[in-house]
C-alpha cells in the first residue's frame, strides 16, 4: 500500500529550476532511500513534503487523501515530520524543551514541566536514547543530538519521518545505533524517507530507493535489484571508474608539523604525532575521540593545557587562527553553517575571505581578480550555483560544503587540516575533492584528514593515527589499514590490553 | 538586467522606493519644497547627521552600536570652543580630532577586547561625555568667532555649501572603503558572523575597535562643522542625534544583525527622515505632531522592510 504519492512536483527559485515534474511513491512501513548529487533537489522535495516551502505545481496524496501543505504545521498535523539536513535544535535549551519547542503550554498557558519531561523521557526511550531530558542540548554529542531530533519528530505522532542526511557525521557505534532506532520505528509502523550520500547505508537499511539528478527522478527501484555501480551511475549520470584515486607510491619530505604530548583537560591526553611534507595523515576515531579538539588546537582556535605544537622545527605560537593562517596552516572546520560560512554572504565573498591578500593590492580589492578567482574555484570543485553572487544559504548542503573546502584551498596553506571535508558531498564531487587533496600532497603540502567515513580515510591516508577517548592508540600504514584494524586498535584497552 | 529583475531589486530595496514617493509627494503638495533654496537647506539639515551616519554605518555593519555620538558631538564642540582661544584654531582642531579618536578607541577596547556589549558601553559613554561637556563649558553655550570655522559651516564652494561637499566626499570615501578595500570587506565579515570571521583569520578585536573609533571620529568631525555653522558650541547639543542617526541607517536598509548594508543606504535613510522633517516644517506642523508623524512613518518603513526580508528568508 502506498502511504505517499507526490505527483508532478515542480519548483523553481530565482535562476534555478530545482525540481521538474517529480513523482515519488512511498510504501507504508518501508525505509525509502533518496539519493542524488548535490543540488539534485532532494532537500527541496522534502521541504515541500514537510510544508516548509510550497511547490509551484504538483499534488501530494498522503494516506489516500490529497493534502495541501501551507506550513510545517499542516504537515505535522497530517503526520509528516522532518529532520532537517542541518541540525535545528536550540543549544541553550534543554532536550525536553527542544522536543516540545513551540508547544510548551497546556490549556491554561502555564508550563507543565513535569509532563514535558515525562513525555520526553518516553520518546527518548523509543529511540533508544538515555539522555536526561533536562540536559542542555549544547552538552550533547552530535550523535545524541541526532537522536533527540528523531524523538522530536516522533513527538508529532508522525506516520512518516523524513531524515535528511542524518548520518553525515556519525560512524561506528553511533551509526549502528541510529539504524537500530530506524528499524524499531518501522516495526512500530512508521515509514521513513532516508537521504544519504553514503551508499553502503542504503543497502543496509533501505527497502527501496529513488535516485534524483538535476531536479528529476531518474529511477525508483527495490534495493535488492540494484548494485552500487547502478546507483552511482544514476547519481552522477556517467560511470565513475573509481570512487577513490589510486594510491601512488610517493616520497614524503621532512617533518613540518608535530604535536607533542598535547593535553586538553578532560578531552585529550598526551597525544603526539607528526606530519611530513607531501603526506596525508589521517586521524581515525569515533566521535568523542578528540580529533576535532586536536585540529582546533593546531589551528590556534582553542587553548590547550599541556604539550607543544611545533611548526617547521620551532614552537608554533598559534594563539589565534590568524597567526596559524599567516604561518600557512588552514582548517576546514567541522560545522559549515556556524564555523565555515557566512551564510548570508554571496559565494564569492565566502570563497575569498580567507585570503584577501591574493585579490588585493595595498589593501585595495581588485574586483576582476576576485571574480575570476571565485569562478575558477567554483569550477574546480564543481560547485552548483547559478553564479558566484548567489547567497551561500541558498546553495544545497553539499555545495555549501564545497564552498568551505574552496575557501580553505584559496588560502594556499602548507598544512591543511580537513575536519570532515566531504560531509554531505555526493560521490562524484567527493572524488573531485579527493583529487584535490592528492594534488595538494603532490605539491608538497601536508594534509591532516579527519573523517568519520573510514573507507575514505583509509583510501586517502598515507598514515593513520588511531585515537580513542583522547589518546593515541596506535598508528597504521595507509595500505595496511582496514576498518576492523582501526576499531581493534581503538578499543584495545577495553579488553584490558 | 530585465525589467522583471529591476522590479525585484526595487522590491527588495524598499527604502529607495519610499524615498522617491516621499520626495515626489513633497514636491507636488508642499509649497516651496521643490525650490533650489529649500533643497539646499534640506541638504544642510541632513549634513551634520549624515557625517555621523557614515561613522555609524561602520559600527552597525560590524554588528555594534553607538549611542554616544550625540554626547561626543556636544563635548567635542565645547572642548574646541574652549581650546581655540588658547592654542589657535588649527591646533585646536587637531587636538579635538585626536581626542575624538581616543574616545572611540576607549569604547572600542571595552567592546572589542573586553567583549562588553556596545549598547551598554556607549550608553555609559553618553552620560560620561554629556557630563564632561557640561563641566568643560560651565553649562552654557560658548561663542566661537573664527573665520575658517564659519566658512566651513556656512560658506560655499562653486555655489554649493561646503557642508554638502563634505557630505559628498565622506560618502564617496565610505562607500569606497566598504566596497573596495580589505578593511571594508573584513568589517562586513566581522558583522556577518564573528565566529566564522575569527576562524578565517580576521582579527575581530581589531575591527571592533576600529569601527567604534570611526564612529566617534565622525561625531568629532561633525562637531567642528556644527560649531562653525552656529558660531557657537552648546553642551546640550545632539541629545537626539544617536537615535536619529541610528534610525536613518536602519531605515536605509543596513541591518542591525550586521554584515549587510552600505553608505548609499545610509544616505537614503537620512533623506527619508530629512524630507519628512523639512516638509512638515514647511507645512507648519507643530513640532510635537512632527515627532508623532515621524514615529509612525518609522514604524511603517521598518515594518514593511522587515516583512519583505522575512518573506525573502522564509523561502530560503
Ligand atoms: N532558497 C533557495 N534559493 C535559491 N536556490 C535554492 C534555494 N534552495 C535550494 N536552491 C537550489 O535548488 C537546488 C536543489 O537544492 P537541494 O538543497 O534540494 O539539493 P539536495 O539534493 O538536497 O543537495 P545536497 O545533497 O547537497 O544536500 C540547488 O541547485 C540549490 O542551489
Ligand atoms: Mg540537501
Amino acid at each position: 500500500m502506498n502511504i505517499l504519492e507526490m505527483r508532478g512536483i515542480s519548483k523553481s527559485f530565482p535562476g534555478v529550476q530545482a525540481l521538474t515534474n517529480v513523482d515519488l511513491t512511498i510504501r507504508k512501513g518501508e525505509v525509502h532511500g533518496l539519493v542524488g548529487a548535490n543540488g539534485a533537489g532532494k532537500s527541496t522535495l522534502m521541504k515541500i513534503l514537510s510544508g516548509v516551502i510550497q511547490a509551484d505545481s504538483g499534488e501530494i496524496h498522503f494516506k489516500g487523501q490529497r493534502i495541501r501543505l501551507h506550513s510545517p504545521l499542516d504537515a505535522q498535523r497530517a503526520g509528516i515530520s522532518i529532520i532537517h539536513q542541518e541540525l535545528s535544535l536550540v543549544p541553550t535549551l534543554s532536550v525536553g524543551e527542544n522536543i516540545f519547542l513551540g508547544r510548551l503550554h497546556g490549556k491554561s498557558y502555564s508550563l507543565r514541566w513535569k509532563d514535558v519531561y515525562k513525555q520526553s523521557r518516553e520518546l527518548l526511550k523509543r529511540v533508544g536514547s538515555h539522555v536526561d531530558p533536562r540536559t542542555l542540548v549544547r552538552d550533547l554529542s552530535v550523535a545524541q543530538m541526532q537522536l533527540v531530533e528523531v524523538a522530536k519528530a516522533l513527538s508529532f505522532n508522525a506516520d512518516l519521518i523524513i531524515m535528511d542526511e542524518p548520518s553525515a557525521v556519525l560512524s561506528g557505534a553511533d551509526l549502528a545505533h541510529l539504524f537500530n532506532t530506524i528499524k524499531s520505528l518501522t516495526q512500530q509502523g512508521i515509514t521513513i524517507i532516508y537521504i544519504s550520500h553514503r551508499l553502503d547505508e542504503i543497502f543496509q537499511i533501505c527497502n527501496r530507493l529513488t535516485i534524483m539528478r538535476d531536479g528529476r527522478v531518474v529511477d525508483s527501484k527495490d534495493v535488492k535489484d540494484v548494485d552500487r555501480d547502478f546507483i552511482i551511475r544514476g547519481i552522477v549520470g556517467r560511470d565513475l571508474k573509481d570512487e577513490y584515486p589510486p594510491r601512488k607510491p610517493k616520497t614524503v619530505g621532512e617533518e613540518i608539523l608535530s604535536v607533542q604530548s598535547l593535553t586538553i583537560r578532560g578531552k585529550v591526553h598526551d597525544v603526539s604525532f607528526h606530519v611530513r611534507r607531501g603526506e596525508i595523515l589521517g586521524l581515525a576515531g569515533l566521535v568523542g575521540s578528540g580529533r576535532t579538539e586536536i585540529a582546533r588546537c593546531i589551528f590556534g582556535a582553542d587553548r590547550y593545557d599541556g604539550g607543544e605544537i611545533r611548526f617547521k622545527g620551532r614552537p608554533a605560537q598559534f594563539t589565534n587562527p590568524r597567526k596559524a593562517i599567516t604561518s600557512g596552516v588552514a582548517l576546514v572546520p567541522e560545522d559549515r553553517k556556524s564555523q565555515g560560512l557566512i551564510t548570508k554572504f554571496p559565494v564569492r565573498l565566502n570563497l575569498t575571505m580567507a585570503a584577501l591578500r591574493k585579490i588585493s593590492r595595498n589593501g585595495f580589492l581588485r574586483p576582476r581578480v576576485e571574480r575570476e578567482a571565485a569562478d575558477s574555484l567554483v569550477k574546480t570543485l564543481s560547485i552548483k550555483t547559478p553564479s558566484v553572487e548567489q547567497i551561500a544559504l541558498n546553495l544545497s548542503g553539499g555545495n555549501q560544503q564545497k564552498v568551505v573546502v574552496g575557501k580553505c584551498l584559496f588560502s594556499d596553506a602548507e598544512v591543511i587540516v580537513l575536519d570532515e571535508p566531504t560531509r554531505g558531498v555526493d560521490v562524484g564531487a567527493k572524488r573531485e575533492i579527493y583529487d584535490v587533496i592528492h594534488e595538494l600532497a603532490g605539491q608538497g603540502k601536508s594534509v591532516i584528514l579527519i573523517s568519520s567515513d573510514w573507507d575514505e580515510l583509509i583510501a586517502l591516508s598515507d598514515r593513520l593515527v588511531v585515537l580513542h577517548e583522547g589518546r593515541v592508540k596506535g598508528e597504521l600504514n595507509g595500505s595496511e589499514a582496514t576498518p576492523d584494524r582501526i576499531l581493534e586498535l581503538a578499543l584495545a584497552h577495553e579488553r584490558g590490553e | 538586467m530585465s525589467s522583471g529583475r529591476v522590479l525585484q531589486k526595487l522590491y527588495e530595496q524598499k527604502a529607495i522606493v519610499i524615498l522617491a514617493i516621499i520626495f515626489v509627494a513633497s514636491a507636488i503638495w508642499v509649497p516651496y519644497f521643490f525650490t533650489w533654496q529649500n533643497i539646499q537647506n534640506l541638504m544642510i539639515q541632513v549634513s551634520i547627521y549624515g557625517i555621523m551616519g557614515f561613522g555609524m554605518t561602520f559600527a552597525i555593519l560590524a554588528r555594534e552600536f553607538d549611542l554616544s555620538i550625540g554626547a561626543i558631538l556636544a563635548f567635542s564642540g565645547v572642548f574646541l570652543a574652549q581650546l581655540a582661544p588658547k592654542t589657535g584654531m588649527a591646533v585646536a582642531i587637531v587636538i579635538v580630532l585626536v581626542v575624538g579618536i581616543l574616545i572611540g578607541m576607549a569604547s572600542g577596547v571595552l567592546v572589542g577586547v573586553f567583549k562588553l556589549n556596545s549598547f551598554i558601553v556607549t550608553l555609559c559613554a553618553m552620560f560620561f561625555y554629556n557630563g564632561l561637556a557640561l563641566a568643560v563649558s560651565g553649562g552654557s553655550p560658548i561663542m566661537v568667532d573664527d573665520a575658517f570655522l564659519n566658512w566651513l559651516g556656512n560658506g560655499t564652494t562653486a555655489s554649493v555649501p561646503n557642508l554638502v561637499w563634505t557630505l559628498l566626499i565622506l560618502f564617496v570615501i565610505t562607500e569606497y572603503i566598504l566596497r573596495r578595500t580589505k578593511f571594508g570587506r573584513n568589517v562586513y565579515a566581522v558583522g556577518g558572523d564573528e565566529q566564522v570571521a575569527a576562524l578565517t583569520g580576521i582579527s575581530v578585536r581589531f575591527y571592533k575597535v576600529a569601527v567604534m573609533t570611526i564612529s566617534a571620529l565622525s561625531a568629532t568631525i561633525a562637531s567642528i562643522y556644527l560649531t562653525g555653522m552656529e558660531n557657537s558650541a552648546s553642551p546640550v547639543e545632539g541629545s537626539s542625534a544617536a537615535l536619529f542617526v541610528i534610525s536613518s541607517v536602519v531605515v536605509g536598509g543596513t541591518s542591525l544583525a550586521g554584515g549587510e548594508g552600505s553608505a548609499i543606504r545610509t544616505v537614503i535613510g537620512l533623506f527619508i527622515f530629512g524630507i519628512i522633517d523639512n516638509a512638515l516644517s514647511l507645512l507648519n506642523v507643530p513640532s510635537f505632531d512632527q515627532s508623532l508623524i515621524t514615529g509612525i512613518m518609522l514604524v511603517l518603513v521598518i515594518g514593511w522592510d522587515y516583512y519583505g526580508r522575512r518573506r525573502r528568508l522564509s523561502h530560503a
